[in-house]
C-alpha cells in the first residue's frame, strides 16, 4: 500500500516536473521537452528514494504532492 | 547512513525486485535475443542466403520502374532503399503510397536480388519479427506496451539506486566470490558480484530502455499539461517543417552516380537512401550511413535530386541537441555501434542482468523457507521457486523452439506472427505448468537446464540437416548464419556443463525454521 501510494504520487510529481519544465525553460519547444524527457526516467526513481529517506514516508509523500499541486497552478496559471 | 534508513532501502530494494523481478528477466532475456534481430534475418530465410555480389544491380531502372508501377494507381509519397549488405545481401525498398481516393498512405515492403533485380519473396513476419516486438512492446498495442516495457527501466534503475545505497562495502564485495559455501552465501555473492561489475551498463540500458519505452506516452501528456492541451503543437515542432511539392516535374540524376560520390564524401558505406517527393522540383535524396566514432546510429547527408547538389551534411536525422540526445539513447539502447561484437558483450551483459534478477528472487525466497523471515508455508515457498525457474527457464526454452517452428512453418505464408506466438506461448506455458507440479525443485532445475542445454545445442544440427552442409560455409552471409548456429552450440554447451555441476538435492544444512 505504501510503496503504490508512493508509486503513483512521484508519478505524478515526476510529470509534472517534466511539464513544467517543458513550458518554462528557455529555448525551443523540441529542446526543452529534450531535455524534461531525459530527466523524467531518473527523476520518478530518484522522487520514489526521497519518498524513503525519511522515517515517515508519509511526510516525503505530503511534501511531493504540495509540490505537484504548486508546478500544476503555475503551468495552469501563467 | 543510520542502520533504520539502511533497512528501509533494503526492503524497498528487496520489494521492487521481488514485485518486478521475473517481469526483468522477461525484458532483459527478450532483449537479449532483440539484439540479434538483423544478424538472424538470413538464418530465419533461407531464401535470402544470397551471395552478395562486388557489382550489384543498377539501383535507379529498378526504382524508376517500381516507382511507376505504384503510381499508375496512387502516389507515391517516399521511398527508402536498404542497401545490399553481408547480414541482408539485397535492395529492400519501402514505400509510402497512397493509393487513389484515399486520404491515409500505406506502407509498401519489397526487396530485390542484388545482382539481377528480380523481386524476392515476400518477406516473412515470423521468429526475428517476434523476437524483436516481443522485447519492444510484448506484442502489446504499441504505445501502451513500450510504456509497460519502459517501465521494467524505471523499476531497474530504483533497484540500482537502492541497491548501491545498502551494500556499503561494494569494493570488497566485487572481489569476493565463495563458491565453497552454503547456496544462500553463493547466490549473494553472485548478485553482488555480477551487479557491481556491469553497473555503468546497467544504469545505461535501464535509462534508455526506460526513456524509449515511456517516451510515446510521455510526449502527449506533458503535452497536455505544459501546452494545455495542444499536443500536435508539440509534434508539428518535433517534426520540423515540411516541404509541400510543387507538382513541377524534374530529371532526377541517377543514385547510381551520386552513391559512390556519396560514399567518398562521407568517406563511409552508404546503408540507406530516401527519396522524398519523386520526380517533383523539390525532390531530395537522403543518404544515411553510419559514423565512425560517434553514438550517432546514423548520420544524414541530404542533396537535391534535381542537382545532386549536398544541402545538409548532418549527425542526426536533424540539427538540434535534442535529436543528437535522442539518436545517442537509441544508437546505445541498441548497441547500433562497433559492430558484431560490441552486441556480444551486451549479451554477456544481458545474461548476467537475467542472472541478476534470478539470484535476487532466490536469496529473497532463500530468506523466507529457509531463513527467519517467512510467514507462509514451505509448500508455498517451493512452489514460487519452481514457478521462478518455470518461468525464467521456460522462456529460455520457448525462445529457442521459435528456431525450430521457424522451418516447420512454410515459407511462402509471409505473415506467420499468429503460429510463431502460439509455439512460444504454447512451450512456455507447459514449462511453467510442469514445475507447478514438479514436487523436488533441485529435479526440476536438472530438468530445466538439460531441456534448455538440448533445444539450444540441437539448433545447429537442425539448421545443418535442413539447408544441407553444400551452402553451410558459403557466402557472405556465411558469418551470420554459422555464427548463429555457434552461438546456440556455446548457450547449449554452458547450459549442459550447468546441468551437470547441479546438485540433486540440498547440500548445506537447513537453517532457521
Amino acid at each position: 500500500m505504501k510503496l503504490s501510494v508512493t508509486f503513483i504520487n512521484t508519478l505524478l510529481a515526476s510529470l509534472m516536473v517534466t511539464a513544467a519544465l517543458t513550458r518554462f525553460l528557455p529555448d525551443e519547444i523540441p529542446i526543452r521537452f529534450g531535455w524534461a524527457s531525459l530527466l523524467f526516467p531518473l527523476l520518478w526513481p530518484i522522487l520514489i528514494f526521497f519518498c524513503y529517506w525519511f522515517e515517515k514516508v508519509w511526510r516525503s509523500n505530503a511534501v511531493l504532492f504540495g509540490l505537484t499541486l504548486a508546478l500544476a497552478g503555475a503551468v495552469f496559471l501563467i | 547512513m543510520n542502520n533504520q534508513r539502511t533497512k528501509r532501502f533494503l526492503d524497498l530494494h528487496a520489494l521492487a525486485g521481488v514485485l518486478s523481478g521475473l517481469f526483468l528477466f522477461i525484458v532483459s532475456l527478450s532483449g537479449v535475443f532483440a539484439l540479434f534481430g538483423d544478424e538472424l534475418v538470413t538464418w530465419e530465410d533461407e531464401r535470402l542466403r544470397i551471395e552478395l555480389p562486388e557489382k550489384p544491380a543498377p539501383l535507379m531502372p529498378l526504382l524508376e520502374a517500381y516507382v511507376a508501377k505504384l503510381e499508375a494507381t496512387g502516389d507515391v509519397t517516399s521511398t527508402s532503399v536498404s542497401l545490399p549488405r553481408p547480414d541482408a545481401p539485397f535492395y529492400e525498398v519501402t514505400a509510402w503510397f497512397r493509393p487513389e481516393g484515399q486520404a491515409k498512405a500505406i506502407r509498401r515492403l519489397e526487396r530485390w536480388h542484388p545482382e539481377t533485380g528480380e523481386l524476392l519473396p515476400e518477406p516473412r513476419q515470423g521468429m526475428v519479427h517476434w523476437l524483436i516486438h516481443f522485447h519492444r512492446s510484448l506484442m502489446l498495442p504499441r504505445t501502451y506496451g513500450r510504456a509497460l516495457v519502459g517501465l521494467s527501466g524505471i523499476f531497474m534503475l530504483l533497484s540500482i539506486l537502492t541497491g548501491v545505497i545498502i551494500h556499503r562495502k561494494i569494493l570488497k564485495e566485487i572481489f569476493t566470490w565463495r563458491f565453497h559455501k552454503s547456496i544462500r552465501v553463493k547466490w549473494q555473492d553472485s548478485h553482488k558480484v555480477l551487479s557491481v561489475w556491469g553497473l555503468p551498463f546497467h544504469i545505461m540500458i535501464a535509462f534508455t530502455g526506460a526513456w524509449l519505452g515511456m517516451v510515446a506516452l510521455l510526449l502527449p501528456a506533458t503535452a497536455v499539461i505544459a501546452l494545455k492541451g495542444d499536443v500536435s503543437a508539440v509534434f508539428e515542432a518535433l517534426a520540423g517543417e515540411t516541404t509541400e511539392p510543387t507538382g513541377k516535374r524534374v530529371e532526377m540524376v541517377s543514385l547510381d552516380t551520386l552513391l559512390p560520390q556519396m560514399e567518398q564524401y562521407a568517406q563511409r558505406t552508404i546503408r540507406t537512401v530516401d527519396v522524398e517527393r519523386w520526380g517533383d522540383e523539390t525532390a531530395e535524396y537522403h543518404f544515411h550511413y553510419r559514423p565512425f566514432g560517434t553514438l550517432t546510429g546514423l548520420a544524414v547527408i541530404e542533396a537535391r535530386a534535381e542537382t545532386g547538389e549536398i544541402t545538409l551534411h548532418e549527425q542526426a536525422t536533424k540539427p538540434g541537441i535534442t535529436f543528437h540526445m535522442v539518436s545517442a539513447v537509441t544508437t546505445l539502447h541498441f548497441a547500433d555501434f562497433g559492430g558484431v561484437l560490441v552486441k556480444i558483450v551486451y549479451a554477456l551483459l544481458g545474461i548476467a542482468l537475467c542472472l541478476i534478477t534470478v539470484t535476487g528472487m532466490m536469496i529473497w525466497l532463500e530468506k523466507r523457507r529457509f531463513g527467519f523471515q517467512g510467514e507462509r508455508s514451505d509448500t508455498f515457498y517451493r512452489r514460487l521457486g519452481n514457478l521462478t525457474l518455470g518461468v525464467c527457464l521456460g522462456m529460455v526454452v520457448a525462445s529457442f523452439s521459435l528456431f525450430y517452428a521457424n522451418y516447420f512453418l512454410p515459407a511462402s505464408q509471409p505473415d506467420q506472427v499468429f503460429e510463431i506466438g502460439l509455439v512460444y506461448c504454447v512451450v512456455w506455458g507447459s514449462v511453467m505448468i510442469y514445475a507447478m507440479f514438479r514436487e523436488d525443485e533441485y529435479r526440476l532445475a536438472r530438468d530445466l537446464f538439460m531441456v534448455s542445454a538440448l533445444s539450444a545445442a540441437g539448433i545447429p544440427v537442425f539448421n545443418l540437416l535442413v539447408t544441407g552442409s553444400s551452402r553451410y560455409f558459403e557466402g557472405s552471409y556465411a558469418l551470420y548464419v554459422a555464427g548463429a548456429d555457434f552461438i546456440c552450440l556455446l548457450t547449449g554447451a554452458v547450459f549442459f556443463w550447468t546441468f551437470l555441476r547441479l546438485p540433486y538435492k540440498r547440500l548445506d544444512r537447513k537453517s532457521g525454521r
